[in-house]
């Protein structure tokens, strides 16, 4: 393909959309509150000006946006007065996503996400309305052609699905309903608050503060408590959303996943380009033995998934080696792993005591009753157990795992040759107990990951660190 | 046991760590100036805490010029075979880090005006993940390096 094709013309009004979005909050307060006096001459001409502007932005910014593939390259101009020139070439790509919110689909379009391994969050790559034909042309021009088509591979593409998989109603409410997705709500809930803080009359605050005042502690606590379920309710009904019909199929090199019920997604990642497989189970999720499963892969992946795409949405801990031995056999992952030796318990009991000690200290001497934020000793004692109890590492073959807790306890795996770089730590305090922390760096869409366990045993390090070095493995290479 | 990375970073680098941990102390020497003009000319401070406050200064001066970059120097080993980097740094948290080959993105070498006083460079290694550095190599070692890793690295090419 040579020749410049634009967007369909319906981008104009995403970008409209886009800056209205932007524009809303702005505009409220100028409305409400700078035209406190009444409305002027000049108030009605800056707004008109405005709208224009961003119209005519819109329909020249859709006017100078082509694209291309030519000589390997995605080739994309944009720009009226500063142009600008951007050339991806195929084999940097990483991902080449697409998705369908309600104004795409109601045109049957789609919007296309390319991504390369270049840092940071924002694709490299945003077409926000393609017609779904050329789409797949883009698409089977950047993807399908970058390995030659030989004549046994033709045979292959005749049953390409090797592996299917869907999330059951069932599994996504259960994933829905455990995500705790809540805090992410509570925290909108209060942003949202102290937004629309100006606009709500003094009187509308007095009369709510006087009510809370007189309100005895059963009411507030019922109030919190409703504000929790309305949070919760909303949390499950944008994860059905978001997760709802979920598939995973494997086709070929790729593993494919189409999900969303309002806004549709479709997520392809080449195989090759996956760079670690982290499985987490939630606070909540753990004790049903449930767990969720993330890909890290070059590109992909938003800040709400922590710069990882999610795999399986819920999966049953007990079937994972399982399913992924069967979807992603390329990674042969196992159950072989050292846990910490009992000489690193204390370390991290006093990593999760020491730092409340001095708030416990501080509210214990000003609050009254502040003495029992004693309390909070015996539950970051246990936490600092249950860090010490998952911690662990391991290899086999050339996979290597590591297991922590973060909030819920996560496992990871990366083979050998995904690992850009590894690395073995120790402080003065391990070094006297014969302790080291383990810590690898992965490639991620975000500047690279790092993953670490802490307080291993030192000759349990060490081997891990041979395990990964070129030198001692040419050795044992001799020696069989 | 690993046998640990054999080379050591240049001689002259230790007295460039020196001259910068002198000028950090600076800062130090600085508040303490200030103290002094508080206590002369605003409100005369209690004896002892100048003379705290001096003898702290003067141990930091010299943990930064002297100890510190010492222990620092000597600590530092690093490696590279046709096929990986080692290093192996750190005084209080002791580091070892594996770079293969095959993971290289690219090697910088770099100075600012301290390291070209002592005719020295230091070795940036970039993978697509990590940034690691030698801090401190003569010019003519870090350029040798900076080439003999750009090459192996093109060598042991494959694609992320």
């Amino acid at each position: 393909m040579s020749n410049k094709k634009r967007l369909h013309p319906v981008a104009m009004l995403l970008s409209l959309l886009r800056y209205a979005r932007e524009a809303a909050l702005p505009l409220i307060f100028f409305v409400f509150v700078g035209g406190g006096s009444g409305y002027e001459w000049w108030h009605v001409i800056a707004i008109g000006a405005l709208l224009l502007f961003t119209i005519g932005n819109g329909v020249l910014g859709w006017f100078f946006y082509t694209y291309q593939v030519e000589n390997n390259e995605l080739r994309i101009h944009q720009g009226f007065i500063f142009r600008k020139k951007r050339f991806i070439p195929r084999e940097r790509i990483q991902s080449i996503d697409f998705s369908e919110g309600l104004i795409q689909r109601l045109f049957s379009l789609v919007k296309v996400q390319i991504e390369t391994a270049g840092g940071g969050g924002e694709p490299e790559v945003v077409m926000s309305a393609l017609r779904r034909e050329d789409a797949e042309l883009l698409r089977s021009e950047l993807y399908d052609k970058r390995k030659p088509i030989l004549d046994e591979e033709v045979e292959e593409l005749e049953n390409p699905k090797t592996f299917e998989y869907k999330l059951s109603w069932r599994e996504l409410l259960i994933a829905a309903s455990t995500s705790g997705g809540i805090g992410v709500v509570l925290s909108f809930v209060a942003a949202f608050a102290s937004q629309v803080d100006d606009l709500l009359p003094d009187a509308f605050y007095e009369s709510i503060t006087e009510r809370v005042m007189e309100a005895t502690l059963p009411y507030v606590l019922l109030g919190v408590a409703f504000l929790l379920l309305v949070s919760w309710i909303f949390s499950v009904l944008g994860t059905v959303l978001k997760y709802g019909g979920f598939i995973l199929t494997r086709m070929e090199n790729d593993l494919i996943i189409n999900r969303g019920i309002l806004e549709k997604r479709q997520l392809t990642i080449p195989v090759h380009r996956i760079q670690a497989i982290r499985i987490v189970e939630g606070v909540l999720r753990q004790p049903f033995g449930y767990s969720v499963l993330y890909v890290e892969s070059g590109g992909g992946g938003g800040k709400d998934e922590q710069f990882s795409t999610i795999l399986f949405p819920l999966i049953k801990r007990k079937k994972v080696t399982e399913v992924l031995a069967e979807i992603l056999p390329e990674l042969a992952i196992h159950e072989e792993y050292t846990s910490l030796p009992v000489r690193a318990r204390r370390r991290y009991f006093f990593r999760f005591c020491i730092p409340v000690l001095l708030p416990i200290g501080v509210i214990s001497y000003f609050v009254p009753y502040g003495a029992m934020s004693i309390l909070l000793l015996p539950i970051s004692a246990l936490i600092g157990y249950l860090h010490y109890r998952d911690a662990a590492s391991g290899v086999k073959n050339d996979v290597a795992l590591l297991q922590f807790r973060q909030i819920g306890r996560t496992r990871v795996y990366v083979s050998r040759k995904k690992i850009q770089s590894l690395e073995i730590e120790t402080t003065f305090f391990q070094k006297r107990r014969q302790l080291a922390t383990f810590k690898v760096s992965i490639l991620s869409s975000f500047a690279g990951k790092q993953f670490r366990v802490k307080d291993l045993g030192r000759s349990h390090a060490e081997e891990l660190l041979n395990w990964y070095s070129y030198r001692s493995n040419k050795r044992k290479d001799n020696e069989e | 046991m690993r046998l640990e990375p054999s080379k050591q970073i240049d001689p002259q680098g230790l007295k460039v760590w020196q001259i910068t941990g002198g000028l950090v102390s600076l800062l130090a020497i600085a508040l303490l100036c200030g103290l002094f003009v508080i206590h002369l000319m605003i409100v005369p401070i209690p004896l002892w805490t100048l003379v705290i406050s001096c003898i702290l200064a003067l141990l930091f001066f010299l943990l930064q010029t002297w100890v510190l970059p010492r222990l620092r120097w000597s600590k530092w080993r690093y490696e590279v075979t046709e096929h990986e980097i080692e290093l192996k740094y750190g005084v209080i948290v002791v580091k070892r880090t594996l770079i293969p080959m095959v993971r290289v993105q690219h090697v910088d070498t770099r100075q600012g005006p301290l390291l070209r006083a002592y005719r020295l460079s230091s070795v940036t290694i970039s993978t697509a993940a990590t940034t690691h550095e030698i801090p401190a190599l003569s010019n003519d070692i870090a350029d040798e390096l900076r080439d003999r890793i750009s090459v192996l690295a093109r060598v042991a090419e494959e694609d992320v």
